[in-house]
């Protein structure tokens, strides 16, 4: 009997799909990059996560700034290193106290719509954003309002100095959206900005967002890509395997995959972001009594060999440090990363010292995003007497419940970049990163200074002296600084963005331009 | 026949009922925590009580699933708490990608277990020792580990099919089903074993029936009595595998999706779940709910088409 045929009706149509497949080899290749010579066509970006809203006063951020930043020009630009450069405002002037910013404006830009961009623009931005609720609201958290002086000049007073206004002005708080947008109701599935390209109608939202070249942009030769897709990919596998085969010109990437990311013939840029360690929220002992002595805390800081966690969860990706503060940033100081160092007798010693050498137990909530750090800092808080007992939680959970209160510690891998931003999460009584609102008069003395300086230079030493303050007063256990770590093609380049998980879409150029 | 429908039916509605007022309370959760989840970590007190009142969370949380079911009898699933889309709208751009992938998963394991049941029940000897084994290592194989594999080889390697994406068939049919045959591929490997093994062992029962002896002294070809007798009669056993691994195939989506990055609904609840975006998860869990009870209703129907005993029954 002949099975023969049953079994060539099966195999034709799996060979048919598989020859349609091999004649769509398009869809299997790259889709974007340069060209050489003139506008290069697609950039195709993977982004790990979706895109959260194009309403101006809930932008955000990290991964999600890919997304908005093809339609929303900002009133500054920064630069990869941060610093802010003209963009829509040509020029900026602060009052001597600092509490009052004038921009000068760029003249004859629209909007897609055909809104002119001018100084009523500008303030209608400023508001909608500062009363948004968006995860970035705390950039105009001390916005007390915007004065048109004349089209093209905008006077924003600040209820105090605010040493990182201007950079905010470059990114989510700085995004201009058509003021017929911002009331229209439709912001959210019709953006419209003044930015290099526009939203196009082929966008699938949570699937693949497609921005076409806005043809009336001011500054088109900066943005060389006629057309930008960006495609949600929350895992890691699949990112780096669209990026192997040319699906994406870019993507982040887990250190993990580093090694065969680089193997494959992709090129990597890399940036200090993150830095990962356990914050001591409790310097009061409300909760736990023992950690309000600060040799507590600095044992705690020594308990954990910051060598070994570099290299077990980073593939030394990673720098051993001691402090929060951003490698790139003015507030670093280098003798810092030695501090602290890993000393479990040390540390014995100082529990001792403090009346702890029995120990004492503390609850900690389980690092949902790194599970493998537990083990790591049970085993070596447990070495100088300190027993955690883990609560489990959720990961959509964690931020809120340990911004609550309840914990006296809990473990931080996060994002750390320009260094006023994180003085007011990490370290001002209501930041959200200090959750029992812990203030010391010599800590706020410190913090005023940075607040008030005149000058770059100043501004720096006064950071500086507060990064040593948190050190010796070990307000958290700090061990790394992982590397985030950016895969492109080879016919991509792109820069990291300091502070930022994902380069700035300003950055991305074809190789073979100059 | 009709009673048969109907109290499938019946059983159906009460299930696509219970399950998600189940899901609902076991979501439920402090509207606080929720308000400030959405909102993010700067917002202030009175943002976080706007936005709880906003999203009528402020309520009982019964009322609040009523008002919830009440809505979707409507047909309004709700928004986001996120994205503010229309939880409609993310399904109706989901659903298809997940139907298509289970659907084809479905026929890829209907074609090739009964092609490969029916042969080693009827050859027997080295055949059937041979697709035992495949079948049992088909069951041991993870289906993401064989995803990830096919992608390795065809994609990376061979560069004949892409690594991850799905392309409508509005969009073009040739790179749509380039899109999906590697998933289809990886998530069929579990249900064509399962299939198989039945398709196997049901067919070699029927062919050791005396009615079939009776047809092969009355002449009749291997390929008729195989075909026209055999199969109909050894199918109720296939087809409840089947509508169990339809079950097993749509929850194999979800991870299958993550592997291939494709947006379809396994990706969509994993991502509403892990921010807690409660909307979206209720109208997955209803849309998955309904598919289950309908595709079921299907495959009963069909178990009754074939074997008429049922419908008496």
């Amino acid at each position: 009997m002949r099975f023969r045929n049953l079994t060539i009706a099966v195999a034709i149509p799996v060979l048919a799909v598989t020859a349609l497949a091999g004649c769509s080899a398009d869809g299997t290749t790259g889709s974007g990059g340069a060209t050489g010579g003139g506008a290069a066509q697609t950039l195709s970006l993977a982004a790990q996560t979706d895109n959260n809203s194009f309403d101006t006063a809930k932008l955000d951020v990290a991964n999600n700034i890919q997304y908005w930043q093809p339609i929303y020009d900002t009133l500054v630009k920064l630069t990869p290193a941060g610093d802010p450069q003209p963009n829509l405002a040509t020029e900026w002037t602060y009052t001597a106290d600092r509490k009052a910013l004038t921009l000068k404006l760029r003249t004859g830009v629209t909007f897609t719509d055909g809104k002119p961009f001018d100084a009523e623009a500008v303030k209608a931005n400023l508001e909608h954003f500062a009363k948004g609720g968006g995860p970035s609201t705390y950039m105009l958290q001390d916005f007390q309002d915007a004065k048109v002086v004349d089209p093209s000049t905008v006077t924003i007073d600040l209820k105090q100095a605010s040493p990182a206004f201007v950079g905010y002005l470059g990114q989510p708080a700085g995004a201009m959206a058509s003021p017929a947008a911002l009331t229209s109701g439709q912001i959210e599935s019709q953006p419209i900005g003044s930015g290099p390209y526009v939203l196009d109608p082929s966008t699938t939202r949570g699937s693949r967002y497609v921005y076409a070249r806005n043809p009336g942009y001011w500054n088109a030769k900066a943005y060389p890509f006629n057309q930008v897709v960006i495609t949600p990919m929350n895992d890691n596998t699949p990112r780096l395997n669209a990026l192997k085969t040319g699906q994406v010109n870019g993507a982040f990437l887990a250190q993990t995959s580093a090694k065969e990311a680089q193997a494959s013939g992709l090129k990597l840029v890399t940036e200090p972001v993150d830095f990962l360690g356990i914050n001591i929220a409790d310097r009061d002992g409300k909760l736990v009594p023992a950690l309000k002595d600060v040799k507590v805390r600095r044992a705690i800081s020594m308990a954990v060999d910051r060598a070994g966690v570099s290299k077990a969860l980073y593939q030394d990706l990673a720098e051993p440090t001691a402090q929060l503060f951003n490698k790139q940033s003015s507030a670093y100081v280098p003798a810092l990363d030695q501090a602290d160092a890993f000393d479990v007798n040390a540390a014995k010693q100082l529990m001792s010292e403090a009346g702890y050498a029995g120990g004492f137990e503390v609850t900690m909530p389980t690092t949902s995003q790194l599970p493998s750090l537990d083990p790591i800092v049970d085993a070596g808080l447990k070495a100088i007497g300190i027993t955690v007992h883990r609560d489990a939680l959720p990961r959509d959970q964690y931020k809120v419940a340990t911004q609550s209160g309840k914990y006296a510690m809990y473990s931080l891998p996060q994002a750390v970049g320009d260094p006023w931003r994180d003085i007011q999460k990490y370290l001002l009584p209501k930041g959200p990163s200090n959750p029992l609102h812990s203030e010391n008069p010599e800590l706020t003395a410190l913090v005023d200074k940075v607040r008030t300086a005149t000058s770059d230079d100043a501004r720096a030493a006064a950071y500086q002296d507060v990064n040593r303050w948190v050190v010796d007063n070990a307000w958290f256990a700090v061990w790394t600084r992982p590397l985030t770590v950016y895969g492109t093609t080879t016919d991509v380049t792109t820069t990291m963005q300091f502070g930022n998980t994902v380069p700035y879409l300003s950055s991305y150029k074809p190789a073979t331009a100059g | 026949m009709r009673d048969f429908i109907l109290k499938r039916a019946a059983s159906g509605v009460a299930l696509i009922v219970l399950v998600p007022t189940v899901t609902f309370f076991l979501l439920y959760r402090d509207p606080t925590s929720i308000a400030r989840n959405i909102l993010g970590e700067g917002a202030s007190t009175e943002q976080v009580n706007a936005k709880v009142a906003q999203l009528g969370l402020d309520r009982p949380p019964v009322e609040q699933f009523f008002s919830w079911a009440a809505s979707a009898l409507h047909g309004n699933l709700g928004t986001s708490w996120f994205t503010s889309t229309p939880v409609s709208t993310s399904l109706s751009v989901r659903v298809p990608v997940t139907l298509w992938i289970v659907l084809l998963g479905v026929l890829l394991t209907a074609l090739v277990a009964i092609a490969l049941g029916v042969a080693a029940a009827v050859r027997g000897g080295w055949m059937d020792r041979a697709l035992q084994v495949v079948s049992v290592g088909g069951f041991s194989i993870p289906n993401f580990w064989l995803g990830l594999m096919l992608v390795l080889v065809f994609a990376i390697n061979l560069r004949v099919l892409p690594a991850t994406g799905y392309v409508a068939p509005s969009t073009s049919v040739s790179r749509w089903a380039a899109s999906l045959v590697l998933p289809v591929l990886a998530i069929a490997i579990h249900a064509v074993a399962a299939a198989t093994q039945q398709v196997r062992g049901a067919t070699k029962d029927v062919l050791e029936q005396d009615y079939i002896r009776t047809l092969r002294a009355r002449g009749l070809s291997g390929r008729s009595i195989v075909f026209r007798h055999a199969l109909k009669n050894a199918a109720p056993p296939a087809l409840t595998v089947l509508s169990l691994q339809l079950i097993g195939l749509l929850s194999g989506a979800v991870v299958i999706e993550k592997v291939f990055a494709i947006p379809g609904l396994g990706s969509l609840t994993v991502n509403a779940t892990s921010i807690g975006d409660i909307p979206v998860v209720m109208g997955v869990v209803l849309v998955t709910v309904f598919i289950v009870v309908i595709a079921n209703l299907l495959i009963d129907l069909a178990y009754g088409w074939v074997n008429p005993k049922v419908r008496v029954q």
